[in-house]
């Protein structure tokens, strides 16, 4: 589809739930859009389905509440991806040493299926990207699956975090170079 | 972390292999799974709140319209009523006929109270047509 049309059509229905309050339409966007913002937020919580639905839900909630605020100067999508990525980190800090925890009981367990792993089929990938991402830091791995998953640009990356250019940039570079030593130290060549 | 850790652009060969091993992710489609209308569930009562006050707002209006109407006929079948069992055709010549053979003879002030009896009249009929606009 061309994306104009996606945007065309965003700007429509997200007028019509402005002004009006009008469901339907806002059941449009959240379905048009609840992949992306569900498959970012199952990255940044190191694969939990469960956290990362809850807080898409409260991801979409704060939308539909704050959808006064959106002037259409971003897509709507980049505007979702702010919101979800705020509430992911609120979520992160109000529970981080229990984070952490998981974090690193996610990394341990996947890279013991990763380890020696050449062949790839989608369970056993789906671990290894587990385990890769819960080596970085949460900045990194905000950075790097914004660019490597969802394919925003460094601009846009900066726009729905808030960092500056330059901290995205040294977030990529970093978080890249740990993806890299990890993958090479578990067989992907 | 890594306090001394250095940044350096990836090779080549690093940049492909971070892309294949993300392109699984990246091509992964989150099926819906009824997590729409979960989200709709969920959404807070204001906005059925201001719906049912645009519901309300919109109900008055459509009663006063057709309250109008009623009204309007109702008047007319009255008038009607009146003007035949009043035999109000032959009142109503003789009466244009008494007026114009008094016109010469009327006041300045006769003429006055006239007009602005029958400005009163179309004053309160602009003024019912207003409302039931409102």
């Amino acid at each position: 589809m061309d994306s104009r049309t996606v945007q065309e059509s965003d700007g429509i229905l997200t007028a019509r739930v402005r002004e009006y309050g009008d469901q339907q339409a806002f059941d449009l966007l959240v379905h048009r859009h609840q992949s992306a913002v569900r498959r970012f937020l199952l990255h940044q919580t190191v694969g939990n389905s469960q956290l990362a639905d809850d807080l898409a839900q409260e991801t979409f909630i704060k939308a539909f509440l704050h959808i006064g605020s959106f002037r259409g100067q971003s897509s709507f999508q980049t505007w979702l991806m702010r919101i979800a990525c705020n509430t992911f980190y609120d979520h992160a800090r109000s529970a981080a040493v229990l984070a952490d925890r998981t974090l690193t009981m996610a990394a341990d367990t996947a890279a013991v299926h990763a380890a020696g792993s050449s062949r790839a089929d989608n369970y056993a990938l789906r671990a290894d990207i587990r385990a890769a991402l819960a080596v970085l830091h949460t900045d990194e791995r905000t950075c790097v699956t914004l660019q490597m998953v969802d394919g925003y640009d460094i601009a846009s990356i900066a726009a729905i975090t808030g960092m500056p250019e330059g901290t995205v940039k040294s977030h990529l570079s970093r978080g890249k170079q740990k993806l890299v030593t990890f993958l090479k130290n578990n067989g992907y060549e | 972390m890594s306090s001394d850790f250095h940044e350096q652009p990836l090779s080549s060969a690093d940049e492909q292999l971070l892309a294949a091993f993300f392109k699984p992710s990246a091509e992964m489609e989150v099926a819906d799974g009824g997590f729409t209308d979960s989200v709709m569930d969920a959404l807070p009562a204001a906005d059925v709140k201001q719906k049912a006050t645009e519901s309300v707002r919109r109900a008055p209006q459509f009663d006063a319209t057709r309250f109008t109407r009623w009204w309007n006929a109702a008047a007319v079948a009255v008038f009607a009523a009146v003007f035949v069992v009043l035999d109000g055709w032959q009142l109503t010549v003789a009466h244009a006929a008494r007026l114009a053979d008094a016109l010469p003879t009327l006041t300045v002030g006769t003429l006055t109270a006239t007009a602005l009896s029958v400005l009163g009249g179309l004053t309160l009929v602009a003024v019912s047509e207003a409302v039931s606009r409102a």
